[in-house]
């Protein structure tokens, strides 16, 4: 047999795809791994905010102080630019997002073990993003209807043409769904692409899969963690705009 | 000898289904970065000062198209792994 055939074979039955730690509670199966993950990412962008309130200066600022502007200056301009002044109170919901959703993602370059990670990206589960985008997407439409009133939360289903009304329905219902699987998407495939590396080096070239290992990551750390953490923020600040009303553009 | 056969086919189907989404996917998701990089090239090279602005928007583009692409991956791992059962 080729080695490419024992490898092709190998491929599609050991590699664990969604592999979890898991426990039960009430009768459902909780993924205990990502549950922790999520409380760490919690636990430091909670332990770096309350950082900067205590040794926030107004002389010369330090790292973490500059970090913590640019990144809330540079989302309070992209709020401004989408949906005017009316605005500003989406700002912290769009910083909160986009920090949380960037350590979740840099979790996933610690390695800490064995098959399934003990500390594995959050936004690789399903789960996770799904509830992120169903939290999202009521509180659109929970601002929409009391921004707007019901009437005229009803009526933009019909507005470009009263026939485009199921077509309208489906994009609302659609958002949330690829809210959660762009993230889930993007996140998982890093992980997996992990264990494949792992799993694809003949024996001899074993010394090839910790390089490979961290240039993967070093993508994986640079450009789709940002990326997918600043689109999910932004789609949840244009939806917000459409909630408050195209007044303001 | 029935039942060997199903199995076969029921892998052969599953495989060849996750490779179409798989390659349906990856020419899309090709066709629209190129897009969206032509046309930022065409934007710098007609206004240079404007290169950190249509940098934002053509990675924006960039995550929006790749979405597509991962979309159709979750769809691939849900034929291949979890709706060919042994």
């Amino acid at each position: 047999m080729s080695r490419l055939y024992q490898v092709g074979v190998l491929a599609t039955t050991n590699i664990p795809v969604g592999d979890h730690i898991t426990r039960k509670l009430f009768g459902l199966t909780i993924n205990l791994d990502d549950i922790i993950s999520t409380l760490v990412a919690g636990v430091i962008v909670l332990g770096l905010g309350l950082i900067i309130r205590v040794t926030a200066t107004a002389g010369i600022p330090g790292k973490l102080q500059l970090a913590w502007e640019t990144i809330v200056g540079g989302v309070g301009d992209q709020v401004s630019q989408s949906m005017g002044e009316a605005g500003r109170p989406i700002v912290p919901l769009a910083v909160t997002l986009f920090a949380y959703i960037l350590i979740a993602n840099w979790l996933e370059l610690i390695p800490t073990g064995h098959d399934p990670q003990y500390l594995p990206a959050p936004t690789g589960d399903i789960n996770f993003t799904a509830a992120m985008a169903i939290f999202v997407i009521i509180l659109v439409h929970a601002t929409w209807i009391r921004r707007q009133g019901l009437g005229k939360y009803l009526g933009h289903y019909f507005k470009p043409f009263w026939w485009l009304a199921p077509i309208n329905a489906i994009e609302e219902i659609v958002k949330p769904v690829t809210l959660a699987l762009r993230l889930f998407g993007n996140i998982f495939s890093g992980g997996i692409l992990l264990v494949l590396i792992a799993d694809l080096f003949p024996a001899r070239f074993v010394v090839a899969i910790p390089i490979v290992d961290v240039i993967w990551k070093w993508f994986d750390g640079v450009f789709v963690g940002p990326i997918q953490a600043f689109i999910f923020m932004l789609l949840t600040i244009l939806y917000f705009g459409s909630a408050y009303g195209s007044s303001g553009h | 000898m029935a039942d060997t056969t199903q199995q076969a086919i029921q892998l052969a189907g599953a495989m060849v289904g996750g490779g179409l989404a798989l390659g349906g996917g990856a020419i899309g998701a090709a066709i629209g970065d190129g897009l969206a990089g032509s046309q930022t090239i065409a934007g710098v090279a007609r206004q240079p000062e404007a290169q950190g602005r249509l940098f934002t928007i053509m990675f924006i583009i960039v995550g929006l198209v790749e979405a597509m692409y991962f979309i159709n991956l979750v769809f691939m791992i849900l034929f291949v792994f979890v709706l060919y059962k042994k």
